[in-house]
């Protein structure tokens, strides 16, 4: 059996984590990517994961929260606008993945490496933070990883046709970056019982488990990656995607960071 | 010669009222001081301070939200939490001891018995009805309050004009930490026992609390007070804890905050009184303001209070300059015209009455 990591440019973190250190993991696994939100281009036909002419769950909402760093301005608009990926699924997926379509019968596990993950609050709140109740936080279960997440089509329909394939969410890291608040011991209490409340809430999601961010990847605040991780991370990412490389950024990690999510989180779920 | 011969118009009940078109009172409200046009709005109060939070933004004044809202939440259960009715986090603030005990709670006040349970949950017994589920825990619960106080006090030391709605004379106490709360124990959650009172507040009561909150607002601001605009809600009782008719309780709470608000404007130069009170119970309206429960104000109702409001204050937004009023009438009179009820913790009082 075989596990999936799909995703937007992050899902290279992984790639070149299990590139460098095959026995990361005790299983085959495949690595396919289209960048932003293209993935909402796709669908399930004939058991495998393909590109399709007109996305379905295509909102801002949706956009939004799958790829909320937006590196071209109207990268949102564009996709309303036009209806089509940046560039062909097809090619995408041969180019990261080696196929131009995902066969998904071998598949026991797919793990989606893009959206905005419940636990990057500077994300979801634009820099602020504000302490969620569990209603609210069951609240943005819902819209993030139910209603409002770009694959829940696509995610749902493989339910459907396999159900034996497990459904993992990791999402994309949260930006490395100076803390952008004043960080008080309040805001510290606050950080901390929101992750606690939303580890209790996540379950309810479409996916069979959520990954929280450990302390081994984020600085002090639990609000942002740490920099280390940011080190070749766009370089990586680039390579992986056919794409010139420029410089770093504070957005894409590299294999350090895949690895540490693959030990902590991916591992014991498929022990 | 006598002093009534040269008087205008609106001081004669038979030209002010019965002659005069209730839904164009503008002539009703002078101001007293100029609002800057970038002036910052702090709301709170009863439930129909929130109209004029919302009308005050819709016409591009700067009513400040401290306490938003979660980027991602939907807009349509803002207020089922809380958010977007006033300029913080609190809820109805309906009376004075209340608004009180929040501006002493900033200055290091922890007010007791705070945190009541309900079927395993725990509310904040302040604002209980912030959170409709509650919280996991009594310490989740405060530190939710404690977030709100920082930003209240942030708040109240930004503003430049605070609106306050004077809504009720009547409350709950803990009998031995004089805690006030906004609902009785009970309702929204607690259990009612011995523990606490009924307190119905009088007049000098509550002008000595209003006194006492401007002192501690000045303290938070290094002495510089906002200017105030007080009304008093026109919405009735929705239940009355006094053993009185609900209809002698009303007129007593009602007629004792006009005057105490009557009184502050008169002995403050920063505090002004405007009348929406006196607009919607305008007895040439017939009843015409209040929905078919008679208590809640329809949207006519607003727009004629507002329409007062900005006869005086300049409209900052033209592109929403309200329809002439007399439009209005002509759509309630079409349909069955419900205005968008504000949220009150007071109305899941009705559901007591038998």
């Amino acid at each position: 059996m075989t596990i999936l990591f799909l995703g937007n440019s992050h899902v290279s973190a992984f790639k070149l984590a299990l590139k460098d250190d095959g026995y990361l993991l005790n299983k085959k696994s495949l690595t396919y990517c289209a960048r932003g939100a293209d993935l909402g281009f796709t669908t399930l036909k004939g058991g495998r994961i393909t590109a399709c002419s007109k996305a379905i769950n295509l909102s801002t909402k949706a956009l939004n929260f799958f790829c909320p760093d937006n590196p071209h301005l109207n990268l949102i608009d564009k996709y309303l606008e036009s209806g089509v990926p940046i560039v062909d699924i097809e090619k995408q997926f041969s180019l990261t993945g080696g196929q131009p379509t995902i066969e998904l019968s071998e598949i026991e596990a797919i793990f989606y490496v893009a959206g905005v993950s419940p636990f990057d609050f500077v994300r979801l709140e634009c820099g602020s933070i504000k302490p969620y109740s569990s209603s609210i936080s069951r609240l943005l279960v819902k819209s993030l990883l139910c209603d409002d997440f770009l694959l829940k089509n696509l995610l749902q329909s493989i339910r459907k046709e396999f159900s034996n394939c497990k459904h993992y969410f990791i999402g994309m890291p949260l930006m490395a970056r100076k803390v952008p608040l004043k960080y008080t011991s309040l805001l510290k209490e606050i950080v901390f019982e929101n992750r606690a409340i939303l580890d209790t809430v996540v379950n309810e999601s479409n996916f069979d488990a959520i990954y929280m961010p450990s302390e081994k990847l984020l600085d002090g605040s639990f609000l942002c990656s740490k920099f280390e991780f940011t080190r070749a991370g766009k370089l990586e990412s680039q390579v992986f995607q056919g794409v010139i490389e420029t410089q770093s950024d504070l957005i894409h990690m590299n294999k350090d960071y895949g690895r540490i999510v693959i030990e902590e989180f991916v591992n014991p779920l498929l022990a | 010669m006598n002093p009534y011969i040269n008087l205008p118009k609106n001081s004669f009940w038979k030209q002010g009222v019965v002659e005069a078109p209730f839904f164009e009172m503008d002539s009703i409200y002078t101001k007293k001081f100029v609002i800057d046009p970038h002036a910052k709005f702090a709301t709170a109060g009863s439930c129909f301070a929130q109209h004029i939070s919302k009308n005050l933004a819709l016409n591009g004044y700067s009513v400040i939200d401290q306490e938003p809202a979660p980027l991602w939440l939907p807009r349509e259960v803002h207020s089922n939490f809380g958010y977007s009715l006033f300029s913080a986090r609190y809820g109805n603030i309906y009376t004075v001891a209340s608004l009180l005990q929040l501006a002493k709670e900033l200055n290091g006040l922890e007010p007791e018995n705070i945190v009541w349970q309900k079927d395993g949950r725990y509310y904040d017994a302040l604002r209980p009805s912030v959170e409709p589920s509650g919280f996991n825990s009594a310490q989740e619960c405060r530190t939710h309050r404690r977030f709100h106080l920082h930003k209240v006090k942030e708040l109240f030391r930004k503003m430049d004009i605070f609106i306050f709605t004077l809504g009720l004379t009547e409350a709950w106490i803990h009998n031995d930490s004089k805690t006030v709360f906004p609902t009785a124990p009970g309702v929204i959650a607690g259990t009612m026992d011995e523990q606490f009172s009924f307190i119905n507040f009088g007049f000098q009561e509550i002008i000595e609390q209003f006194n006492s909150f401007i002192g501690i607002l000045g303290s938070l601001r290094n002495g510089s007070l906002p200017k105030i605009i007080l009304s008093v809600s026109p919405v009735p009782l929705t239940a009355t804890a006094s053993g009185k008719h609900i209809l002698n309780a009303n007129s007593r709470s009602k007629s004792i905050l006009r005057a105490v608000a009557g009184q502050l404007e008169q002995d403050n130069q920063f505090i002004d009184y405007f009348p929406s009170f006196e607009i919607i119970t305008n007895p040439s309206s017939r009843g015409n303001f209040f929905e078919n429960n008679l208590r809640s104000v329809n949207s006519l109702g607003i727009k004629t209070v507002m329409q007062a409001f900005f006869n005086q204050h300049q409209l900052i937004n033209p592109v929403n300059e309200f329809q002439k009023i007399t439009d209005e009438i002509k759509i309630m009179e079409r349909a069955n015209l419900t205005s968008q009820d504000p949220t009150c913790d007071d109305a899941i009082l009705e559901a007591f009455g038998k």
